[in-house]
């Protein structure tokens, strides 16, 4: 049976649009990526259970976000005048843009579910055992997923 | 004491932790600085928000979805017949919404929401004040475009881009949403929706004296050479 789209945008665009704004720090970008998260969670409707669907959308909406961040970041005229203009009119620029920024360098190169369970970690807060929740992964996957970074992320700190 | 994560105070919010679990995010929630605040912030907006219906543009990528989706279905169980049948090679072509017809030429699409779902409305069709459109534009190649529209009362509106003075670089492929949808004031007689294109991005000034003077039994008199112009009208219905 086909996603009631319109049903779980009701119920869940309100915490979808929340996340994007949050990440992407741009009312239009998180319009438009929440369009891409439902529309994701069709492309994903053959796999889904019928448990309820806010921990799915909450990473889809975190790994769509992650990946804008990416492909703004790539794009030439993304010069570094114009994210500073982005990140002065923020709201709160010392907080999750920069944040974000941070952790989009740092997950460069990593495999994408392990960028969404290191933001749900290291920027959201999550303990393990909640990534792990969220993921439904095994606390021992999460821990090892993440400890992949760490090389990169010493890399990183090292420059 | 951590900031309880969006998350956790997401899901007490939709209540959709089980008990235990959102006793304890509630008591968390009660330690921290205006945490149980943060908690009614998130139950109001959702509530807010459940009256929202889907914007048009998603409802029409999800429908996009759900025929590349079937398509893909289809091309794969075609590959199958034809290997299964040791038939030489022969090109599948199905209908897919990234592919442009040869000799296509420029033009707009207007869908109106309806209870059942989009329907599809075409040039001359009735439309009537409350009516929610998404306008949708095929370039056929051309490389930019404006879309705009005149109402009964004369009222000129800009829909592509939605602000700024010149013509956009236009997507290739398939037809594509406006951003957002269009909802029909009470104006009489009739909406106009006119795409323009050319090879550049061209002032908007340089057209709209000619549009908004549609009424002259050749409206693409007075438009620079190189460009096309495609419109659709909708009668309004009387009130």
């Amino acid at each position: 049976m086909p996603l009631d789209v319109d049903a779980l945008y009701r119920r869940y665009g309100s915490m979808v649009q929340r996340r994007c704004r949050h990440l992407l720090r741009d009312e239009q970008a998180a319009a438009e990526a929440t369009q891409d998260v439902f529309v994701e969670l069709v492309r994903r409707s053959d796999r889904l259970d019928a448990g309820a669907p806010s921990a799915l959308l909450y990473r889809i909406a975190t790994n769509t976000c992650l990946n804008r961040l990416r492909s703004k970041r790539r794009r030439p005229e993304d010069a570094d005048g114009e994210l500073v203009e982005r990140i002065a009119s923020a709201p709160d620029p010392s907080e999750s843009w920069l944040a974000a920024l941070t952790l989009e360098r740092i997950f460069q190169g990593q495999q994408t579910s392990t960028r969404t369970m290191a933001v749900l970690h290291l920027l959201d807060g999550m303990t393990l055992e909640e990534v792990a929740d969220t993921c439904e992964m095994s606390v021992s996957g999460v821990r090892k997923r993440l400890r992949t970074l760490k090389a990169h992320v010493a890399e990183l700190e090292g420059l | 004491m951590r900031r309880v994560p969006e998350l956790l105070v997401e899901r007490l919010a939709l209540e959709e932790l089980d008990e235990a679990r959102a006793r304890a995010v509630r008591e968390e929630l009660s330690v921290e600085e205006q945490g149980l605040e943060r908690l009614s912030a998130v139950v109001d907006a959702n509530e807010a928000h459940h009256d929202a219906p889907a914007p048009l543009a998603l409802v029409l990528a999800v429908q996009q979805e759900r025929r590349r989706k079937r398509t893909a279905r289809m091309t794969a169980v075609s590959g199958l017949a034809l290997a299964a049948c040791a038939l030489l090679a022969v090109p599948t072509l199905l209908p897919s919404d990234s592919v442009r017809t040869k000799g296509l030429e420029p033009h707009l699409q207007v869908l109106r929401k309806e209870a059942s779902g989009l329907a599809q409305v075409h040039d001359g069709d009735l439309a009537a004040r409350g009516d929610r459109l998404q306008l949708l534009y095929v370039a056929a190649e051309a490389p930019f475009g404006a879309v705009l529209s005149v109402d009964g009362r004369g009222v000129f509106s800009q829909h592509l881009p939605q602000r700024g003075d010149r013509a956009v670089a236009l997507a290739a492929n398939g037809a594509v949403a406006l951003p957002s949808s269009y909802l029909l004031d009470d104006a009489p007689d009739f909406e106009r929706f006119f795409l323009v294109t050319g090879p550049r991005a061209f002032a908007l000034e340089e057209v709209e004296p000619t549009l908004k003077a549609w009424g002259a039994p050749d409206a693409r008199v007075g438009l620079p050479a190189d460009l096309t112009l495609s419109t659709l009208t909708l009668r309004k219905a009387p009130p």
